[in-house]
């Protein structure tokens, strides 16, 4: 009797659960996408990436732009096709395969962004009179901003909002990576002002200590200021601004500058100032003929 | 083993609770597959159109945001082409991009995304230097996507976006015809009463892509408007939000025979009772009616007996001419009635501006004009040399009926008829100065 009661347990047990699994899932995705086919208006362009982010770097390459893969409380839009396919080279040009060849081929792969993500304008908050042209999520996602925007025939432009903007993100991948020191912050820790650092000039920012006005907004911000400025500036406006800084700003800048060097070459064996070499050599030949057609990969 | 009994019932019912979710399904498919079917027909619905489609284009809600003609042309490759003109963004000049990208996916529910730059069409949604720019969108939610119409709704902003199939092939006739519609309706001071669902209110002060409303038979102060976004079309007009709290009539066709707009859902947009409007035009900052007796013969009497006793009456006053403006309009509350003698004294253009107040009462059913009673000194002064005047004033007074003249309906500015045991014409005038 016993034994029946378990088996009549057992059984509207079983009769229960069963009476649940009547809404067959299907295999269907609700997801649709009308452009993924080889007949798509941007099958080459995709096709470029896949060959050239995809494959090597793991890395996705995103200019298609999903809103809600932006920040709700600003009104962007998202980048021209000519706009990134330009950005798209002229990263392998700058960037990826600067790294390539100062730190190896293995260093991006691994280390890199797995998102590349464009955005046409740039983020604008006129209340506090600001401009994001960039930013770096998770050590694993960079957005740039402002890519419609771009001057290709302007070299300070393309230094200040776009190469800059590029080292300054990856500067923040790495050290969401492995920790920048903590030592950096407590250099000027009283000169950051989140709030009101637009405010300063550049030249008030050198004299506390701070390679450019943003990197007086917050140590981290300051810590990818000097890696970033210090790698796309040239001589003449490292030297100006140590110039400008007058003697304690100037020490305080070196101070951060060698913080910043021995964290890269004990952190990542990357020398910084090799890396400055080859990415100031690349700025000053600036050939859209050879950047387009990848002559500077060399057939790789 | 009562307790087991009760186990054992226990059990049962909760077998049977279980399958108490077997109820009919409100709907025929899983949820997964309906979305995957509304992405599928949107696709379809807008690749399937050669023509191209015509988008009415409301960037958002905000009181100043405006109505913006697009055509835009869908290809299956995933490529769009849209074309425009306006003054806002293409400098007046008909525009295409045709190197970008759309695609419908899925989020709350079908979207509509132009996802990489279209210099026309992100145009309205590009931040520009103060982080706003025209406050568009470029992802919309899909709420309607049929072979006849396309309804969106900006997924940021809000406003409620309309597509239709272009009918006409000549995109430069297009925005001509858009352009003309445009300004027979809104043109020249137009009003129009629009009656939707018993409602009724007036629409006024049309501009490229804007127009504002005011409660029906209220004055219409522009302090008071509210405005609405609209755009004009080859048909009619396209507005985006509609007019009733839970009405949206988006789509307006206009009929030229009786020279109205109407709506699918039965709203109409026309001159309405012109004998409320009469009264509607009457504002403290200077909208009245300019009362036209050109060619009336009692008139011309009266002119020619005004002018003979203004000869009589001064020695040295030699009037060579005469012509004179009337007008009735509202003053701090009032009613009156203004006359301009203009006249030739020796070589000089002479003025003579007299002012009577004027009894008006006005409802649904008519117009009374009575009492014209001289206003200041001026005006007495010169009753007194020239009686005569007295007459084309009180030309004025009686009852009557407004009606439309022929051909238009809506145009305050081409004016309406005041019929009674006379007849005058009327027209809406501007800046009337007492």
């Amino acid at each position: 009797m016993r034994s029946l009661y378990k088996i009549l347990a057992v059984a509207c047990l079983v009769l229960g659960f069963a009476a649940c699994d009547n809404e067959q899932l299907t295999g269907e995705s609700i997801f649709v996408d009308p452009v993924i086919d080889t007949t798509t208006y941007t099958y080459q362009f995709d096709k470029w990436l896949d060959k050239y982010y995809t494959e090597p770097y793991n890395v996705e390459f995103l200019y298609k732009l999903d809103d809600n893969a932006t920040d709700p409380n600003y009104n962007v839009v998202p980048v021209s096709i000519g706009m990134a396919d330009t950005l798209a080279h002229l990263a392998l040009y700058l960037w990826y395969d600067v790294y390539d060849s100062v730190v190896g081929p293995e260093f991006l792969p691994t280390y890199g962004p797995k998102m590349i993500q464009l955005i046409g304008s740039s983020m604008m908050d006129p209340v506090n009179n600001t401009e994001k042209l960039g930013y770096a999520e998770g050590g694993i996602k960079i957005t740039l901003l402002k890519i419609n925007k771009m001057q290709l025939n302007n070299i300070d432009n393309l230094n200040e909002y776009i190469f800059k903007t590029m080292h300054h993100e990856f500067a923040h991948i790495l050290h969401q990576q492995r920790n920048y020191p903590t030592e950096f912050a407590q250099i000027t820790p009283a000169n950051y002002d989140p709030i009101k650092w637009q405010e300063r000039t550049y030249k008030e920012a050198w004299q506390l200590g701070c390679v450019s006005n943003y990197g007086s907004s917050e140590a981290r911000e300051d810590f990818v200021e000097v890696i970033a400025n210090y790698i796309v500036k040239p001589d003449a406006w490292w030297d100006n601004m140590l110039k400008e800084a007058g003697a304690e700003g100037a020490a305080i800048i070196n101070q951060k500058w060698d913080i910043c060097n021995t964290w890269l070459k004990e952190k990542w064996e990357i020398d910084l100032d090799e890396l400055r070499n080859e990415v100031q050599e690349r700025q000053k030949n600036l050939d859209w003929n050879m950047i387009m057609n990848l002559e500077f990969l060399n057939g790789k | 083993m009562k307790a087991k009994y009760l186990v054992i019932i226990a059990l049962l019912a909760a077998t049977f609770a279980a399958c108490s979710r077997d109820e009919e399904s409100l709907f025929d498919k899983p949820a997964a597959i309906r979305a995957q079917e509304a992405i599928t027909n949107a696709f379809d619905v807008l690749t399937s159109n050669e023509t191209g489609w015509e988008m009415a284009y409301f960037p958002n809600l905000e009181a100043s945001a405006k109505g913006y003609n697009m055509v835009l042309k869908f290809s299956k490759n995933g490529n769009v082409s849209v074309t425009a003109k306006n003054s806002a963004t293409t400098n007046n000049k008909i525009m295409t991009d045709s190197a970008s990208t759309w695609a419908v996916k899925s989020d709350y529910g079908p979207i509509l995304t132009f996802d990489t730059y279209n210099d026309v069409f992100h145009a309205f949604s590009d931040p520009k230097e103060d982080g706003a720019g025209h406050l568009g969108d470029y992802e919309f939610l899909i709420l309607k996507a049929t072979p006849e119409l396309v309804l969106l709704k900006g997924k940021k902003h809000s406003a409620y976006t309309v597509m239709r199939p272009m009918k006409n092939t000549d995109l430069a006739a297009y925005f001509t015809a858009c352009e003309k519609m445009q300004s027979k309706l809104f043109g020249n001071n137009n009003i129009v009463t629009l009656t939707q669902g018993g409602k009724k209110m007036y629409l006024y002060n049309g501009a490229e892509g804007q127009f504002q409303s005011a409660a029906y038979g209220s004055p219409l102060v522009a302090e008071a408007a509210t405005y609405h976004p609209v755009c004009s079309t080859e048909d009619g007009i396209i507005v985006s939000m509609g007019f009733g709290e839970d009405v949206h009539d988006h789509i307006f066709y206009y009929d030229s025979i009786n020279g109205e707009l109407k709506s699918e859902q039965g709203a109409v947009m026309n001159a309405g009772n012109l004998n409320v409007l009469f009264g509607a035009y009457f504002t403290d900052n200077a909208l009245g009616w300019a009362v036209d007796y050109a060619g009336q013969e009692a008139v011309e009497e009266l002119l020619s007996a005004v002018n003979t006793a203004m000869k009589n009456t001064s020695a040295k006053m030699k009037v060579m001419g005469y012509g004179y403006k009337q007008s009735l309009n509202m003053y701090e509350g009032g009613y009156f009635l203004l006359i301009n003698f203009t006249y030739k004294q020796g070589k000089k253009n002479q003025e003579k501006k007299l002012v009577w107040t004027v009894d008006l009462t006005q409802n649904e059913s008519g117009i009374a004009v009575a009492n014209a009673v001289p206003y200041d000194n001026n005006t007495e002064t010169f009753l007194e040399q020239i009686p005569a005047a007295q007459a084309v004033a009180d030309l004025m007074l009686g009852s009557y009926s407004a009606a439309s003249l022929e051909g238009n309906l809506f145009n305050a500015a081409a004016g309406m008829k005041l019929v009674g045991e006379k007849e005058l014409v009327v027209r809406g005038a501007n800046n009337i100065k007492m």
